[in-house]
């Protein structure tokens, strides 16, 4: 089922008019982003993406700067804190606008925010990834709890929630299974500390790290690349981790901006990349990739809410900073 | 009404007073030069006319308008001067010509007529096959005639001249200076020379000014600078002399330790002490030329042969200062032995 | 009078043409270049310190320095970084000392070869000797450490960067030239004749030069020691790098945390403070010692200097140079060559894994690489050009009292050395970010921010070319009529050509090497390599990170052979 022709038609001419926009982007890594972007223009010639990934937290900050500064550079803003759209939406910084594609999306995902400032436009999971050279099927950790283990000491990885919007996530639900200690005995684990999940699954398979808490579906790509890397969803549950995206209120390329939107949440090419990357497609009933886990198949499956994003990151990131000293 | 003028200028540094209230008038188309050894405050008070320092006290007139005063300077670059520094300072990133032609850039003359004045005044300057080199491949000579032509080309109000020989050797040294003279007497511009070099001074300028200790001792033709020096400063600068002290009787004067007294020509005023300026080649041993008056007796108490004369040293029999003879070669005396001493009144001069 | 023409003035006589000091366009152009310096130097300053006592509301309060070193965590940060430049002083002491000495005093072999491999330590930028040497010595995958367990059969390497002595050892590494550099240009002075007179009267070589040479040096040393301090507890990159894995809290990372959502500039210019007044204080202590020439007894030409023989220590000595030569730039240069066209570099060395698609990628695939490329070279040549300018402007105007207030103005071009890069960039940010000049994520304002950061360099390569010139040269300009605008341009920057290509390219170097000044300052348009590598870095894409890196010091040692040819061989490593 297509959004109406008509509209994406007139949206793209307007948005030729306006050229180009800029993305900051989280969930993805430099490269598929920037690949990202390149299908863009391709799909609707004459907009140009200017693509900028970081972190979460660096992502967040660049754009406050920008606020701030009262220079508006970013158009589109892809991250994987629900928190910050939730800050966001309240100092009425988005763009309400309902993409076509919503309505596809599956009921767990859709209703992300009512009010349609922000959405859900891609997801992944965090569950366990080991380097398959290192660690045989058999010995592989099956626990979140194992990565206090002693023989995993000095060789686990996980990564720091003042960096990572998915680490605040995920470190959110460690405390709700394991309480507020759980951090320290990581720290005396001598877990090893990264600004990103992305760094979770590279240190794999490098081999500086073992194990780690990291994103499922980039470990599987990597994987089919032949890569010593495999990943596993914990007893537990894996952690869901929702990127929403939404268009800033004060952006000068809105037409563009829609258009983009439209694209990121609904297209063909989207739906095409996700699977190539192995993520968790969102629309309902749809098939993700041999080997990887849908909304439907993971359970357990731990996933924090809005509200709890927004109050307890901060007192996550304190605990972190207290267990690690960093 | 003079070109350059100088009202009681003075510069000090903290306390002490390097130029002390100078004051001294230059007519159009004169080459007056400061003499005096280092230290005298001759360079200072060149810079002062340039612009480079202000003054401490005083003013800098130049054709009756102020140009320097403690309150205002007039900055060098509109003083409409040329000078020619101890280095000469040519450009090394530029050419002869460019060099040469730099001062009628700035003001604006037309391409064409810098090039024809330049070709004159380097052939003037005797550089024309030149005009085209580095200084970097110029000889210290070389080096001056272009500072000279630099300097000439722009018809200054003023010529400023700091030192220019003390760089060159000797012989290069007479040439140049002759050269200057030649060059001030073709173009007349009013010049001020600086220099630590008596006989430099004595053979190109009009006038000399004889700094000591930031004052001026005496501003006069080289001549009268010579044989009728005002005070013991410029009496012993100017070259040798016996400074002996004498009693005054009339127009009579003896000195002292000597018997015999003579006429002071032109007399003298004041008090009854009187020292006087005696060269060494005005005085005479045994033989005496006519006109020559017998002083008394001496001792001779050292001696020195030069080839062109004998230097002696004597003392007179009555006591007093020694003083010092130059004698013809034919005038042999002995240490110890005893003669007559003469004067030539006439180049005796009397300092107050 | 100012607006008749130069010629028509001199043509009046005299009496006539006495312009008013405030006709003369020279006066202007320096009180212009007073007013932008001012601009970008003293407003960041001030306002940080403004923004320090008050807080987000602008209301005045010491609020913002109980939060930001009330807590011991932050404290913590504070004397890590303490710890941290003592331990990098001490190591780069340890390496540039003796190479000064082997290459200024003694007969070792391959001098030259030395000499050319600090300039290489040099020319490398931190951050990517960091990047390096996790490839080289991450505790589980570093090639040093596989290298080690393969023939020793250990279980593991025994390196491990990710420690407080791998951040030290890392950050020394690419600092020390600087010790070598003060220190030679020390020794070179001293004459041969003072270790002739201690080895006629016994003393062995080793003695000698312990005894006798060092301690003539020692205030250049010590001054070089208090800037190698303050440059380790400045620095961004190699922490972010290597500290936060690490786990170390560093002063650094720790002002960063504070940008981190929600922004809190008001406390991170509180915890600055404290740096800010220990490097004023060392730098005041720093300049105290070199003034001090009592020590070095020479008559300033050097006397004559002979190499001085050491028998069989040079082979020592040799074989140390060729330890650092290697650990600094041949061991990292090769890891990053050999990452940069690897598939995955923890798959090690493979014929199945070399691959040009990384360099293909960064030129023709992810064009924020091709962009920061562009930008480095774009504004650190933008930087070297306005800093030899204003340099030049600066220099002559103090130099030559033509100012008000020069030694004022003089010190007002230096005093950016005194504030730390990250420190710097707050002020900066602070001051211009925003309305009203809102210069946020252009270009422009990373040039603003590199040219106050790095005048310094070049008002002081000037100066010391302004005094060495004869200033009867610039006397005979104004005496023909020449204003001081027309000295400047047509005689003294002639004259002064190599200082100023030396200086212009010197800055470049340094500008491509810098991260901490950038980081807050570059918005998605205005990114630049430095910043770049630290972002890439975050994903662990080293293959990518590595064949950035080398384009860029390969454009690096392409830009600085040139300036040698054109300014002499040493003209990098002259002390200013």
């Amino acid at each position: 089922m297509r959004a109406q022709p008509i509209n994406l038609a007139t949206l793209h001419e307007a948005a030729r008019k306006e050229g180009e926009l800029t993305w900051y982007t989280v969930p993805q890594t430099s490269e598929v982003a920037e690949k990202m972007g390149r299908t863009f223009s391709t799909r609707y010639p004459g907009v140009k993406v200017n693509v900028v990934r970081t972190t979460a937290q660096v992502a967040f900050q660049r754009l406050n700067q920008d606020l701030k500064a009262g220079t508006p550079n970013c158009d589109v803003f892809t991250s994987t804190d629900l928190a910050h759209y939730v800050d966001l939406k309240g100092r009425n910084l988005l763009l309400k606008y309902l993409p076509a594609a919503v309505a596809r999306q599956d009921k767990r995902v859709q209703n992300m925010d009512p009010d349609a400032y922000f959405h859900a436009s891609s997801c992944f999971m965090m569950g366990l990834i080991y380097n398959t050279q290192k660690v045989q099927a058999a010995a592989a950790p099956k626990s979140w709890n194992d990565l206090l283990d002693a023989k995993w000491s000095g060789a686990a990885l996980v990564a720091h929630p003042a960096y990572s919007g998915a680490a605040g996530a995920w470190c959110i639900e460690m405390r709700k299974l394991f309480g507020e200690g759980w951090f320290a005995k990581l720290a005396a684990a001598k877990a090893h500390v990264s600004r990103s999940t992305i760094d979770a699954v590279t240190t794999v398979i490098s081999g500086e790290a073992s194990i780690s808490a990291g994103p499922m579906s980039l470990a599987a790509r990597s994987a089919s690349r032949g890569n010593p890397v495999a990943t596993l969803a914990p007893k537990e549950g894996p952690v869901l981790i929702l990127s929403p995206s939404a268009i800033m209120a004060n952006t000068r390329r809105p037409n563009a901006s829609r258009l983009f939107m439209e694209w990121l949440l609904g297209s063909e090419d989207t739906e095409r990349i996700s699977v190539e990357e192995f993520s968790v497609p969102l629309r309902a009933n749809a098939k993700p990739a041999p080997g990887v886990l849908g909304l439907s198949d993971a359970s357990p499956l731990l996933a924090p809410t809005p509200p709890q994003m927004v109050a307890q990151i901060p007192k996550v990131i304190e605990l972190w900073r207290d267990a690690f000293g960093v | 009404m003079s070109k350059l003028e100088l009202r009681n200028l003075s510069k000090r540094y903290g306390a002490t007073p390097v130029v002390d209230a100078v004051s001294l008038q230059l007519q159009r188309g004169e080459l007056v030069t400061l003499l005096g050894p280092s230290g005298c405050g001759k360079t200072t008070t060149l810079r002062m006319i340039a612009g480079f320092i202000e003054p401490s006290d005083g003013t800098i007139v130049v054709d009756g308008a102020e140009i320097s005063s403690p309150a205002r300077s007039v900055s060098p670059e509109h003083r409409g001067m040329s000078m020619i520094f101890q280095s000469y300072a040519i450009w090394p990133n530029m050419t002869v010509a460019q060099n040469v032609g730099f001062g009628l850039r700035v003001r604006k003359t037309a391409d064409a007529e810098i090039a024809r004045r330049v070709a004159e005044m380097l052939d003037v300057v005797k550089l024309g096959a030149l005009a085209q080199r580095y200084p970097a491949e110029l000889s210290g000579g070389q080096q001056q005639r272009v500072a000279l032509a630099r300097a000439m080309i722009v018809r200054p109000e003023v010529l400023l001249l700091d030192e220019p020989l003390s760089n060159l050797d000797a012989n290069l040294r007479e040439e140049m200076a002759t050269e200057i003279r030649r060059l001030h007497d073709q173009f007349h511009f009013t010049t001020v020379y600086v220099t630590h070099d008596q006989a430099e001074a004595m053979a190109i300028s009009d006038r000399i000014a004889v700094l000591h200790q930031g004052r001026l001792e005496q501003i006069d033709t080289p001549w009268n600078l010579y044989n009728r020096p005002r005070t013991p400063f410029v009496a012993g600068f100017i070259g040798k002399t016996n400074l002996v002290e004498g009693e005054l009787d009339g127009d009579r004067l003896r000195l002292d330790g000597l018997a015999a007294g003579f006429a002071l020509p032109g007399g003298a005023a004041g008090g009854a002490r009187l020292l006087a300026s005696i060269r060494p080649q005005s005085l005479y041993l045994d033989a005496a030329p006519a006109g020559a008056v017998a002083l008394g007796d001496v001792a001779v108490v050292g001696r020195t042969y030069l080839g062109e004369y004998w230097n002696y040293l004597v003392r007179p029999s009555g006591g007093g200062a020694s003083l010092k003879v130059h004698a013809a070669p034919s005038t042999v005396l002995e240490i110890g032995q005893r003669s007559t001493i003469y004067v030539d009144p006439g180049a005796v001069a009397a300092i107050q | 009078m100012p607006s008749v023409s130069k010629a028509a003035v001199l043509a009046l006589p005299l009496a006539r043409r006495t312009p008013h000091r405030l006709g003369d366009p020279a006066i202007w152009f320096f009180a212009v270049l007073i007013a932008v310096l001012l601009l970008l130097v003293a407003n960041p300053i001030l306002r940080l310190v403004w923004d320090s006592f008050h807080t987000a509301e602008g209301q005045w309060s010491l609020q913002s320095y109980a939060q930001a070193l009330g807590r011991s965590r932050n404290l913590q940060a504070l004397l890590n970084s303490l710890y941290l430049g003592a331990a990098v002083t001490a190591l780069a002491l340890l390496l540039g000392v003796p190479l000064a000495l082997a290459v200024s005093r003694t007969n070792m072999p391959g001098r030259g070869f030395t000499h050319l491999s600090v300039l290489a330590a040099f020319v490398m930028p931190n951050f990517l000797g960091a990047i390096a040497w996790i490839l080289l010595a991450g505790p589980n995958a570093g090639w040093l450490n596989r290298l080690v367990v393969e023939l020793l059969g250990t279980a593991k390497g025994p390196f491990n960067i990710f420690s407080f002595w791998g951040l030290a050892f890392v950050i020394a590494l690419y600092t020390y030239p600087l010790i070598y550099v003060f220190t030679k240009s020390a020794l070179d002075l001293v004459s041969t004749e003072l270790e002739d007179a201690a080895s006629i009267h016994g003393a062995g070589k080793f003695q000698t030069m312990a005894r006798v040479t060092l301690p003539l040096v020692l205030p250049s040393i010590v001054g070089a020691a208090i800037l190698i301090f303050l440059e380790a507890i400045a620095l961004y990159g190699t922490p972010a790098l290597i500290a936060i894995p690490a786990r170390i809290n560093l002063a650094t990372t720790q002002i960063v945390s504070f940008f981190q959502y929600p922004l809190q500039v008001e406390r991170a210019a509180a915890f600055s403070m404290p740096i800010l007044l220990l490097t004023i204080v060392l730098l005041m202590l720093q300049r105290r010692l070199l003034a001090r020439r009592g020590y070095v007894s020479v008559s300033g030409k050097g006397g004559e200097r002979r190499p001085f023989d050491i028998g069989l220590w040079k082979w020592l000595l040799l074989g140390y140079s060729v330890l650092v030569a290697l650990l600094t730039v041949i061991l990292p240069l090769a890891i990053l060559i050999l990452a940069s066209l690897s598939k995955a570099w923890g798959r090690g060395l493979s014929l199945d894994n070399l691959t040009l698609a990384n360099f293909h990628s960064i030129f023709f695939e992810q064009l924020t690489v091709r962009a920061a490329i562009l930008n480095t070279v774009l504004y650190s040549g933008a930087t070297a050009l306005v800093c030899v300018g204003m340099g030049i402007c600066v220099a002559y105007a103090t130099q030559r009292r033509i100012t008000p207030f020069p030694t004022f103005v003089q010190f007002m071009a230096l005093a950016p050395v005194a504030v730390p890069g990250l420190i710097l960039a707050i002020g900066l940010y602070a001051a211009y970010a925003g309305p009203p000049f809102s210069l946020y994520g252009m270009g422009v304002l990373i040039v603003i921010a590199f040219t106050t950061r790095f005048l310094p360099i070049s008002v002081a390569a000037s100066s010391a070319g302004v005094r060495a010139l004869n200033p009867e040269l610039e006397e005979a300009v104004r005496i023909l009529g020449g204003g001081r605008l027309t000295v400047l341009t047509q005689v003294v920057a002639p004259l002064l050509k190599k200082t100023l290509v030396g200086a212009f390219i010197l800055v470049f170097v340094i500008c491509t090497k810098e991260l901490s000044t950038a980081v807050f300052l570059t918005g998605p348009e205005s990114r630049v390599v430095s910043v770049l590598t630290l972002d890439l870095s975050e994903q662990g894409n080293y293959e990518t990170l590595a064949a950035m890196g080398v384009v860029l010091v390969v454009i690096v040692t392409i830009v600085v052979g040139i300036g040698m040819r054109l300014a002499g061989r040493d003209f990098m490593l002259r002390r200013s």
